[in-house]
């Protein structure tokens, strides 16, 4: 009953912020993810939050366990969160196009926890800040936001939130995007240096004989 | 055989010999997995598709399992999630999620591709492809496909 509270709450809260604010993440993905946070807290008991400032919008990613999106993470004072609480926070800052400066992000997990997982967690989940100023900018904010309870879990801090494996599909839903090839991705440098010698090699020869003749 | 003519020949062999090299030693995932964990069982194709599940047990926690993979073999796409990571590489799809209640570590599922978008699709769908799914939305379109 509590969870369809949250639940409720979460979607009201979503509902109510009109005009949808929007960062990074899309209004309707941020308030998946606060949703998903929701869940998280009612099974671990731990608030969670994101909180990544902007210098392109008007509006920074904001929102949490608590109170949905756009409202930013209360740790103190909030009834829900005497256990502790666990928030990404960042920035995203882009370079205007005249500068020599490039874009850089940055992310950082605060916790009320001395044994929260870090920003090198994340990191060896392949989870680079740089990646927030590329193309798939929201995914990366999204899965930095949604691992904050299974590395809490790692940490031994919280229960794992149990893994719901789907029952059933709709028939029109299925994968798409093909994977490019695994060897080409894993071993890209060696091939390209190889490619080089078998290139490098002829050409060093002409080169050669062209200096000799 | 002037010097430099043999050079060149020693850097195109080279070259030749390390592309066979880099694609005959280069095990799949599924294999590597296969050979560093401990295996657990199968279990029927999610969707009643044709390849089984293989499980495996791992002693490390999730994340760091996920992250000893992801070294080995550098996924096409990923999705980390409040119940697990997921892996996905041209033919096969990597579950790391909570061991069974009471253990410790956790537990790896290899399944194929359909297999693994089936089992998933909670957390994967609108990721690696279309998700009519509650409240759903379609963000991704798979690796390469961009924003």
């Amino acid at each position: 009953m509590r969870r369809v509270v949250v639940v409720l709450v979460c979607l009201a809260a979503t509902w109510m912020a009109s005009p949808a604010q929007a960062g990074v993440i899309a209004p309707q993905d941020a308030a998946e993810l606060a949703q998903t946070l929701a869940e998280a807290q009612e099974e671990q008991d731990i608030c969670y939050g994101w909180n990544v400032k902007n210098n392109f919008d008007a509006y920074p990613d904001i929102g949490s366990s608590v109170d949905g999106p756009d409202t930013p993470l209360e740790v103190y004072g909030e009834r829900q969160c005497r256990r502790g609480y666990i928030e990404l926070t960042g920035s995203i800052e882009y370079a205007c196009d005249s500068c020599d400066a490039s874009d850089s992000a940055s992310v950082s997990i605060q916790s009320s926890f001395p044994t929260a997982p870090t920003h090198d967690d994340l990191e060896a989940l392949g989870l680079n800040a740089d990646d927030l100023t590329g193309d798939d900018d929201d995914t990366t904010l999204i899965n930095m936001v949604s691992a904050l309870p299974l590395l809490a879990a790692d940490r031994g801090i919280a229960p794992y939130v149990a893994y719901e494996p789907a029952t059933e599909v709709p028939a029109a839903d299925h994968a798409t995007g093909t994977p490019g090839s695994d060897v080409l991705r894993d071993r890209w440098p060696l091939l390209v240096f190889c490619g080089l010698l078998i290139v490098g090699g002829p050409g060093f020869y002409f080169y050669k004989r062209y200096q000799g003749s | 055989m002037k010097t430099y003519k043999i050079i060149a020949i020693v850097m195109a062999s080279v070259g030749v010999i390390g592309i066979v090299a880099a694609f005959a030693t280069h095990g799949s995932v599924r294999e590597d997995i296969a050979d560093t964990y401990r295996f657990t069982g199968e279990e029927a194709a999610p969707g009643g598709g044709g390849t089984k599940t293989k499980t495996y047990a791992s002693p490390k926690p999730i994340a760091a399992t996920a992250a000893d993979i992801i070294d080995e073999h550098k996924p096409a796409d990923r999705r980390t999630t409040e119940a697990g990571t997921f892996l996905r590489y041209r033919e096969d799809v990597v579950s790391v999620v909570p061991p069974a209640r009471g253990q410790r570590g956790s537990r790896i599922l290899v399944d194929d591709e359909a297999g693994g978008y089936h089992r998933n699709y909670g957390y994967v769908g609108g990721f690696w492809g279309t998700y009519s799914g509650p409240a759903g939305s379609f963000r991704g379109g798979g690796p390469g496909s961009g924003k």
